[in-house]
């Protein structure tokens, strides 16, 4: 989820009402499920838990909505023709189709409008355009832009030279991605395409080549800079056009006029002019009675439609014999995808902490699994013969399971694991009973533990390729631990749950030879049992000899 | 005061030989005089200390020893004086030296070193000559063998005549003599041991009542010794239940208590119950890597669910019939058969609605491990686990659904103060978290919920409200326990196991 970086000042100044830091914080929470992580001097570090409203990933997008909120109503935006147009190459088809662009003119730059702008385009890109795979976005001086007739144009990747963002020598595109920082880090969405996009202006000159990098001359943007042009390429339509708008809006949030391009498409299906931005709000229609059986208030018509307004809902018409309110969303408010994100905003508006809880109220028998009773039991014989019972994490090491043992076997292992500690599954819990031993070796004995839990074993012919069982493992560690100790408490164990078993000598090199068995039952080995080899309790680090048993209790 | 009739015959026996042998008495001595054991005499010292009625001073003995090496040298003469010897008459050559007065390599290196710091020695034209210093030395008495025979057997400091006490750091320092250490306990009385000393009298008591003394009914004329009721015994290491799965098993008979039935689903999953079925976006950053563990070489088989998996390839592309607009990107049915570890227990409900015996109404629950890439501290661990449910029925709101949060929130995680967040999670809407004030640590969130979207329940066939949650069971566990580290519940840590305190249960 994104972070940003907000002035406090800067914040309340584009709000335009004061209010305290607590009730600012308590605001962003309930309201707009934002968090203040951190907060150092002027700095506050936010953190916006929806993924999916870019809208508010902005100090001007959090104000705006601030402003809402707190009854000072929404802002119109005004947009005006250009008189620029963009042509679209028809090559581009199937490498990044879209773009949209816009000029917003007489802003004051600022330090804090800067460090805002390229703030939101790194996450705009970064989150909302998909690390710039589905949409990236460029911001140029529009004073350096040439002529009335741009170019959005696929060229091969070494047709074409210029000179990128802070170099001082021009570069043919295809060496911009082999040495430029850009370049190296996002050339992988350009690869294999037999033509790069470039954006041209009038004269031929290169802008940009997107999604990589600006030109240094035109794509520069100074506390100098008084007209900006914003241009914003990727492969969804809507993705695209959403971007530009909240990226321009944005920006005139601190002031400034906004114009809007036309893009001339050439696309087989689908030819013809598009204008951006373009800040359209949809219309939809919602259900006062879905609302109060969502939320299971009793809502009148007059209170849905003020809570809607709050959250910068536009209400065209509201009819409670027809059951119907037929509403506006916010252009911004592209998340809205269904009646229930509308639902949502009025319970957000309500207050969640004003619904009061109540208990469900359906009345349904419950009852454990077969097998949590079957466990249940085990546990409670285990705990009888003196056990203290432990709970291990299911992740573990090769180290562990395989070299530690004096064994080697396969397991299910994580392709991108955050430490070597942490890097497969456990296809036995005795590693990591050993492991327990070793962590206590200073602690009283005798050691009598068990643990029931699950393990997982790799399985081509399962749809997962794993199978998972679940296992009984007890170890016993003192001075005169032996083998006839634990066959006691297995045999005990399996007495009391009426299963005859057998044992037979087997080969298990973290075993003592001679003195490990199979324990088998209606003739099918389910575990194994006996004296930990001495080398094995060398891998541990232990002194005291200890022995064991682990069994399948699935297939008690 | 201690109670005379408390004391062992053993403690008695001991206090009245110290009033016979006066103060400052050796185990030795108390030995003798008592005709008990060395172990008896030591019980009975370390109980009558215990109970502030003797005070012990320990002196240690130093014997001094001949070590093996200077056994022989006692017997043979030290290697200095067997070289000066074979010298005596006539120079020699190194060679001759070494053969003749039997040296091996190490004596006759330390041999010549000292014989020429003392100046005994002159080299020349590789011939080793006397001098008459060590004509001198080799004829007058050699203290340092002396010394050697003398420690052939061990002595104490003071047993050692004094003019040959001199060689003590030479000899050690050449390793040919050692100290043997011998602890001597001096028992003496305390202050209030001699206070009761006029009451102690030895009487035939019954210490043990054993099955002799019940069957030959002697305990009829006989005293029972009285025992010091108030003396620590030692602790018992008991066969008890984890903390973490104890309060595990009370949640779960609450939960059955409330009419919800178990369920139960794999760890290894694939993503299309993980993610695709939940409305998760494919390209959601919440899918990366660094969120989700991948199994490797993880391509699973979804070829029973195909009709399931085009349906939901169309629900995340327009909405399918569910009424969205869908999310707008060319679905991969390939990554909906990326093999990984769970992030959430949501799944288990998924795989629940879409079962032959759901029930409507009904309501499920599962507590099982989830996985997640996160940095481990005192919140955090990589794997952890859930508490997930459901509640599905035609009257089930919102409301509800909050009734369930605030229970576990006062009810099982024992927090006097709780609120509702607003929270965003692709599958349900509304979506909100839990949060929960937990002693000296601030507000903490336990997790989420919400209701599921239409993109996720009308795909299974599902038309009903359903109110779903996972909640961070450990964070729970946490709060009611007043454990203020996560790690813990995972504890390696055999001693916090078997000294945990069930305060609160």
């Amino acid at each position: 989820m994104p972070k940003i970086e907000v002035s406090k000042k800067d914040l309340m100044n584009l709000t335009g009402i004061k209010i305290s830091f607590a009730k600012l914080k308590d605001i962003l929470l309930e309201y707009l499920k934002a968090d203040v992580e951190d907060v150092k001097g002027d700095i506050l570090t936010i953190k916006l838990e929806d993924t999916n409203r870019p809208d508010l990933w902005c100090v001007e997008g959090i104000a705006r909505a601030l402003r809402v909120l707190l009854g000072k109503g929404s802002k119109h935006y005004n947009v005006k023709p250009s008189g620029i147009t963009i042509e679209v190459d028809k090559k581009l088809k199937n490498i990044r189709p879209y773009i949209a662009c816009g000029i917003i003119k007489n802003v004051k730059i600022t330090d804090d409008i800067l460090k805002s702008i390229i703030q939101y385009q790194e996450k705009l890109g970064g989150t909302y355009g998909r690390k710039r795979a589905k949409a990236a976005l460029g911001v140029y001086d529009f004073d350096k832009i040439k002529g009335k007739r741009l170019h959005y144009k696929a060229a091969k990747p070494n047709s074409i030279k210029f000179t990128p963002l802070d170099f001082n020598e021009e570069l043919p595109l295809n060496e911009v991605l082999k040495k430029h920082p850009k370049g190296i880090e996002y050339a992988h969405l350009l690869k294999d395409k037999k033509y790069y996009p470039v954006i041209l202006d009038s004269d031929g000159k290169v802008l940009s080549m997107p999604p990589i990098i600006n030109s240094n001359e035109a794509g520069k943007v100074t506390l100098d800079t008084k007209n900006l042009f914003v241009e914003v390429t990727g492969t969804d339509f809507q993705t695209v056009m959403n971007m530009l708008n909240l990226f321009v809006m944005a920006i005139a949030e601190r002031g400034g006029k906004l114009y809007s391009v036309r893009i001339k498409y050439n696309y087989p299906a689908e030819c013809g002019f598009e204008v951006s931005p373009k800040f359209l709000p949809t219309p939809f229609n919602i259900k006062p009675s879905h609302v109060n059986k969502m939320l299971g208030l009793g809502l009148t018509l007059t209170e849905i439609k003020k809570l809607l307004r709050k959250m910068d809902y536009k209400i065209l018409r509201a009819d409670s014999v027809n059951d119907i309110i037929s509403l506006e969303i916010p252009f911004y408010r592209k998340d809205v995808m269904h009646a229930v994100d509308i639902i949502e905003d009025i319970a957000i508006a309500y207050g969640y902490n004003n619904i009061a809880p109540i208990e469900p109220r359906i009345s349904t028998k419950g009852k454990l699994l077969p097998e949590t009773n079957k466990h249940d039991l085990i546990r409670e014989l285990m705990i009888g013969m003196g056990f203290q019972e432990v709970f291990s994490f299911t992740l573990t090491s090769k180290d562990v399971l395989f070299d530690k043992m004096n064994t080697k076997g396969k397991c299910i292992e994580i392709m991108n694991p955050m430490s070597r500690n942490y890097s497969v599954l456990r296809n036995s819990i005795l590693p990591i009973l050993m492991n327990f031993l070793k962590k206590n070796k200073t602690v009283e004995f005798p050691q009598k533990i068990f643990e029931l839990g699950p393990i997982i074993l790799p399985d081509e012919k399962s749809y997962n390729k794993a199978k998972q069982l679940t296992n009984l493992c007890v170890v016993i560690a003192h001075s005169k631990a032996n083998f006839t100790e634990i066959k006691s408490v297995l045999e005990t164990l399996m007495k009391n749950l009426g299963k005859e078993i057998k044992l037979k000598h087997a080969k298990h090199k973290s075993f003592i030879y001679g003195r490990c068995g199979e324990i088998i039952l209606n003739g099918k080995a389910i575990g194994i049992i006996g004296e930990i080899h001495p080398k094995v309790l060398e891998n541990f680090d232990l002194e005291n000899p200890v022995v064991a048993f682990e069994i399948n209790v699935d297939e008690l | 005061m201690i109670d005379v009739e408390t004391l062992h015959n053993l403690e008695k026996k001991v206090l009245l030989a110290l009033k016979e042998l006066g103060e400052g008495i050796s185990q030795k001595a108390l030995m003798e005089k008592t005709s008990l054991g060395e172990d008896e005499i030591n019980r009975a010292i370390e109980w009558l200390k215990a109970k502030g009625l003797i005070h012990i001073l320990e002196d240690i003995k130093q014997r001094f020893k001949a070590t093996e090496l200077g056994l022989k040298y006692a017997k043979i003469g030290m290697p200095e004086k067997r070289f000066l010897k074979v010298i005596e008459k006539s120079p020699k050559t190194f060679k001759d030296v070494i053969k003749e007065a039997n040296l091996d390599k190490n004596e006759f290196n330390a041999a010549i070193g000292f014989l020429k710091d003392e100046n005994c020695i002159e080299i020349k034209n590789g011939l080793i000559k006397i001098t008459d210093i060590g004509l001198l030395k080799l004829n007058s008495e050699w203290i340092s063998e002396e010394l050697l025979k003398e420690l052939q057997t061990p002595k104490l400091l003071e047993e050692i005549p004094e003019g040959l006490r001199q060689a003590i750091p030479f000899l050690r320092e050449r390793g040919l003599i050692e100290i043997d250490e011998e602890k001597i306990k001096q028992v003496y009385l305390t202050k209030e041991g001699k206070q009761i000393l006029p009451k102690v009298k030895i009487e035939e008591t019954i210490d043990i009542l054993t099955p002799e003394i019940i069957l030959n009914k002697s305990w009829k004329n006989k005293k029972f010794r009285k025992y010091d009721i108030s003396a620590p015994a030692p602790p018992i290491f008991l066969g008890k239940k984890q903390p973490y799965l104890r309060f595990v098993d009370e949640l779960k008979k609450k939960l059955i208590a409330f009419g919800f039935e178990e369920m139960k689903g794999p760890i290894v999953e694939l993503a299309f119950f993980n993610n695709d079925l939940l409305f998760m976006p494919q390209d959601h950053p919440a899918r990366e890597i660094h969120d989700i563990y991948f199994v490797k070489k993880g391509a699973g088989d979804l070829s029973k669910y195909k009709a399931l998996l085009d349906k939901i390839e169309k629900v995340h592309e327009d909405g399918w019939e569910t009424g969205s607009k869908g999310w707008h990107y060319p679905f991969d049915k390939k990554k909906s058969a990326d093999i990984i570890l769970r992030s959430h227990t949501t799944p288990v409900s998924i795989r629940k609605l879409l079962s032959k015996d759901l029930k409507i109404p009904g309501k499920y629950f599962t507590i099982d491990r989830v996985y997640r890439p996160d940095v481990i501290d005192w919140k955090h661990l990589t794997e952890f686990d859930q508490v997930e449910g459901i509640i599905l029925g035609e009257e089930i709101t919102f409301r509800e659904l909050l009734g369930i949060l605030k229970m576990f929130a006062l009810e099982v995680g024992g927090v006097k103060k709780l609120k509702f967040v607003p929270g965003y999670f692709p599958f349900t809407e509304p979506s909100v978290e839990l949060h929960v004030y937990m002693k000296g640590k601030g507000w903490i969130e336990i997790g989420g919920a919400g209701i599921f979207r239409p993109e996720v329940t009308l795909p299974l066939g599902i038309e009903v409200p359903v109110i779903a949650w996972g909640l961070g069971i450990l964070r729970l566990f946490m709060t009611k326990h007043n454990v203020n580290d996560m790690r813990y519940v995972f504890s390696n840590d055999l001693r916090w196991l078997r000294n945990f305190r069930w305060e609160n249960a």
